[in-house]
């Protein structure tokens, strides 16, 4: 299991958009994902999840991930929110 | 087979129903719901699997076409979308709710869309969630790939079978209007208050009825066998024999008690123990509970509240002069020599007539209705006017004008009277001298000017709902102030002592007809104040005119002058309690819901 702590620097934080891209980047994975915020833990494959975690620009995401592709998926997650979701803002 | 349940909410009229439920869906956003036999269920979840498949998938097409002529960003929210339909969090709930609860799927999807946007109202922050028009859009999408199950909004004429209770999110006045009194029994409904006009019109049709019962459309099915208890408000779902067995004897005797009451009630004339003479009239809506009038010995109609003729008719078209004219002759024609007081249209306000006043009005209530709405609409008002006075020589009539602010208000009314008079005896048309005209007392500016009123009428209706209204700053129809409503507050009695003394000064009769007449402890504290007459629904005037029997106006006046004195509805009730606790029984039993408030 990996587990690290991501934080969000898009304007709009995990907001709808966001939300549904990393959704479509974690469905690609086989592992099982999840973001923690204050406690709350939601699966990363769920958008409702992670939509409901109303998370916003600068809060701390706690990201585990466990299986065979964990690596590859906890890289390709930090990468897409360190792009800021290929936002233009 | 199916369990057992019972629901609690305002009882608004009394008596017991036993049948079948029937939805009644009337709300434009509202599901259409159907309970599922068991072996239908695993077919339901194929149903809306397959539907959000397709949904998905028109989405997906959606998103490529918005993507490739707006940019990929753009695409995205219907991504957000299409991902919402695959995700447990929104699916599951729906499962969950086909399988438990046996409900269809469009049911299922909308419930569960509701308490989604619910839970995303609740965070701090817009910009990040899916707003509610978002979980529409979704919900939306799945209900048109459920396909349309067809209209399942009924009309209140296609109603079949017989011991029919509605079940209802909420009754409108037409709804509950065209009620067709041969098969509905009684009905319960999820919003809605004791004053409301449907639950008015529960109580003149003597049908049990309960409101404001809480979670009724997800619990009571079409078909289930259902009771309402119109008296403690009580709703059973699918009840058990022996409650069944309870209901019924308790509408045996309840119906036995009322027998011996209408004896009594037809036998004569109301008379105190000091020998003055109360009149007891009847408050109808429509033509057909003239019946009614003499079955419960009424001693006359105090209130026609003619708006309904209009609002049962269902479209815009306004009665020509010769319909309604034919409908008041036939009442005063049925009625006389009793008196027979129609009410001019008090149309506006919450009484659907949105296309008559124009516009959305921010304030309803406040706004144009009753006599305004009549002097704005002149040639509305011409016509009525025009046919009461046609049908006057059938019987003995007597026109009230509703929601009087000032003198101006009566004297161009009985300007307009007397044009239209002038105009039938031109016509040759055979027409009375005159014809007795009043106003009623409803908004407290009339209130407190009645003894200018007084003299330029010939004769005043005190609307007590509206009063009660207006002077406490209560709407009726809000649940959440319907406690606030309180007819024993000291402004209210005061105002009505002021309005006695008016009529007395300028000896012109004074009538209460607001729902206040009918229960028992106003009705001494009214008496005592100065009132002679009283007009309530006709299944009420039985118990008032016992009531009558055996007080004395002496002993009504002594309690109206110590209530008068009192601070607050609540002392004042607490009075009222004690003085009648010795009275008759019938006293206690039969007070009425309507202003337990």
């Amino acid at each position: 299991m990996i587990e690290e702590t991501i934080v969000l620097r898009n304007r709009l934080g995990l907001h709808a958009r966001a939300a549904a891209k990393l959704v479509h980047l974690a469905a690609g994975f086989e592992s099982r994902i999840t973001l923690s915020r204050e406690g709350d833990d939601v699966d990363g494959k769920s958008i409702l999840g992670l939509l409901l975690l109303a998370a916003g620009k600068g809060a701390s995401l706690v990201l585990r991930v466990e299986g065979a592709d964990e690596g590859a998926a906890v890289s390709a997650i930090k990468e897409l929110v360190e792009r800021r979701f290929d936002e233009s803002e | 087979m199916k369990r057992g349940l019972s629901l609690t909410g305002i009882p608004v009229s009394p008596g017991v129903a036993v049948g079948r439920a029937v939805l009644w869906l009337s709300r434009e956003d509202a599901a259409p719901h159907r309970t599922l036999e068991p072996e239908e269920i695993p077919g339901e979840i194929e149903r809306f699997r397959r539907a959000t498949e397709s949904a998905v998938e028109e989405i997906g097409t959606l998103a490529t076409q918005v993507s490739e002529r707006l940019g990929p960003e753009y695409a995205a929210i219907f991504q957000a979308h299409a991902m919402v339909l695959k995700d447990r969090a929104f699916v599951g709930p729906v499962e969950k709710r086909i399988v438990q609860d046996a409900v269809n799927a469009e049911w299922a999807v909308t419930a569960a869309a509701h308490a989604l946007a619910a839970k995303f109202r609740d965070l701090p922050d817009e910009d990040l969630a899916l707003r509610s028009a978002d979980v529409d859009d979704v919900a939306r999408i799945v209900l048109k790939h459920l396909g349309d199950e067809g209209d399942s909004r009924l009309r209140m004429e296609d109603l079949a079978g017989a011991a029919i209770v509605l079940i209802a999110d909420e009754l409108t006045p037409s709804d509950a209007v065209r009620i067709p009194r041969d098969r509905v029994v009684g009905f319960a409904t999820e919003r809605g208050g004791a004053t409301s006009h449907a639950a008015i019109l529960a109580r003149s049709f003597g049908i049990p009825a309960v409101v404001g019962v809480a979670r009724l459309l997800e619990s009571v099915g079409d078909d289930d066998r259902v009771i309402v208890d119109g008296r403690d408000g009580v709703v059973w779902r699918e009840p058990s024999e022996e409650i069944v067995a309870l209901f019924r004897d308790r509408r045996e005797e309840e119906a036995r008690r009322e027998k011996s009451l209408k004896e009594r009630s037809v036998g004569g004339v109301a008379t105190t123990t000091d020998g003055v003479e109360v009149a007891v009239c009847a408050n109808i809506e429509l033509a057909s509970e003239v019946v009614d009038v003499v079955e419960y010995g009424a001693d006359g109609v105090g209130l026609f509240r003619s708006e309904f003729l209009y609002l049962a008719a269902g479209d815009l078209a306004f009665p020509d002069v010769a319909s309604q004219a034919a409908i008041y002759a036939d009442v005063l024609r049925r009625l006389a020599p009793r008196p027979v007081v129609i009410r001019t249209y008090d149309l506006g306000g919450k009484k659907g007539a949105r296309q008559l006043v124009g516009t959305d009005e921010p304030n309803p209530v406040l706004g144009l209705r009753g006599v305004r709405l009549c002097l704005a609409r002149p040639e509305m008002f011409r016509t009525q006017l025009t046919a009461l006075l046609t049908a006057a020589p059938a019987g003995n009539l007597r026109i009230l004008v509703p929601m009087v602010s000032g003198v101006e208000e009566v004297r161009q009314v009985r300007a307009m009277l007397n044009e239209a008079r002038a105009e039938l005896v031109d016509q040759g048309v055979p027409v009375p001298e005159s014809v007795p005209l009043g106003a009623m007392i409803e908004v407290p500016s009339a209130a407190v000017t009645a003894d200018l009123i007084a003299p330029e009428v010939d004769f005043m209706a005190l609307g007590t709902n509206d009063l009660v209204q207006y002077t406490l700053a209560v709407d009726r129809a809000n649940e959440t102030v319907s406690h606030l409503f309180r007819p024993e507050h000291p402004a209210v009695l005061r105002l009505v002592a002021r309005v006695a003394e008016a009529a007395r000064a300028a000896r012109k009769p004074l009538s209460v007809c607001g729902e206040a007449a009918a229960d028992p402890q106003l009705f001494l504290l009214l008496l005592g104040l100065g009132i002679r007459e009283f007009s309530m629904g006709p299944r009420t005037v039985p118990v008032i005119k016992e009531i009558a029997r055996v007080v004395s106006v002496a002993e009504a006046a002594r309690v109206a002058r110590a209530a008068l004195s009192l601070s607050t509805p609540d002392e004042v009730v607490a009075l009222l309690a004690l003085e009648l606790r010795d009275l008759v029984p019938a006293v206690r039993r039969h007070r009425s819901p309507a202003v337990s408030a």
